[in-house]
């Protein structure tokens, strides 16, 4: 069994008075979406990221319930919709000062026939400049 | 393009989720400090993270620690099943 730490800190556990060593952190920010009519403010919590050969910012999804992936989106591509999880799709880079690569093997299907998927919280990526790189 | 960091990122890592300060945190290992002023709650991994937590004081259960789904409610219903998979 792997071992994961996962800590939640109530409000004000990392306030002020702190002696140990500075924390590296990295801004999180809520994506809001409109499913069937009803607002989600906290629909997706997306954490700031840096990918390699972009000189801003990005925004990806932190999503403890899933595996990593990568969504492609073709030029031709209709509205919303992205290539899931192909060999073809890699990424590289560093959130909160650590390095990940995702790619087709990490994604799951890797080796399987390209597949459409439309992540519903990447409905509202166009509300958000650095979510699509 | 788009993409997804998932729990296997974490794996052998430590996680902090700041929701007050609106800031996450990896490290490697946990600071004396943090270790010392937190209160942590047990957890397991068996391909989803599990969290232990009490619901109006007499009902422990384990939950998936899902930071994708927070749009979805927990029900009632969900509480009397347990989908947990077997050990492995």
């Amino acid at each position: 069994m792997t071992v994961v730490s996962l800590l939640l800190l109530a409000a004000g556990a990392l306030a002020g008075g702190d002696t140990g060593p500075v924390l590296g952190w990295t801004p999180m920010v809520w994506a809001s979406v409109r499913i069937g009519g009803r607002d989600v403010p906290h629909a997706a919590l997306m954490v700031e990221v840096s990918v390699n050969g972009l000189p801003s910012p990005a925004l990806r999804h932190l999503d403890t319930g899933a595996i990593n992936w990568v969504y492609r989106k073709p030029g031709d591509a209709p509205h919303e919709r992205f290539w899931r999880g192909n060999s073809s799709v890699s990424l590289d880079g560093n959130v909160a000062g650590r390095p990940f690569t995702t790619n087709g093997s990490t994604g799951g299907k890797g080796s399987g026939p390209r597949r459409w998927a439309s992540p519903w919280w990447a409905r509202s990526a166009h509300r958000f400049s650095r979510i699509a790189f | 393009m788009v993409g997804t960091i998932g729990a296997p990122f974490f794996e052998n890592r430590i996680l902090i989720l700041d929701f007050v300060g609106s800031r996450v945190a990896i490290l490697d290992a946990l600071p004396a400090e943090v270790e010392r002023r937190a209160v942590f709650s047990p957890l397991h991994r068996n391909n989803k993270v599990f969290v232990t937590f009490t619901l109006n004081g007499k009902q422990e259960k384990e939950m998936v620690f899902d930071t994708g789904s927070s749009a979805f409610a927990l029900t009632p219903r969900a509480l009397d099943r347990d989908d947990r998979p077997p050990e492995e």
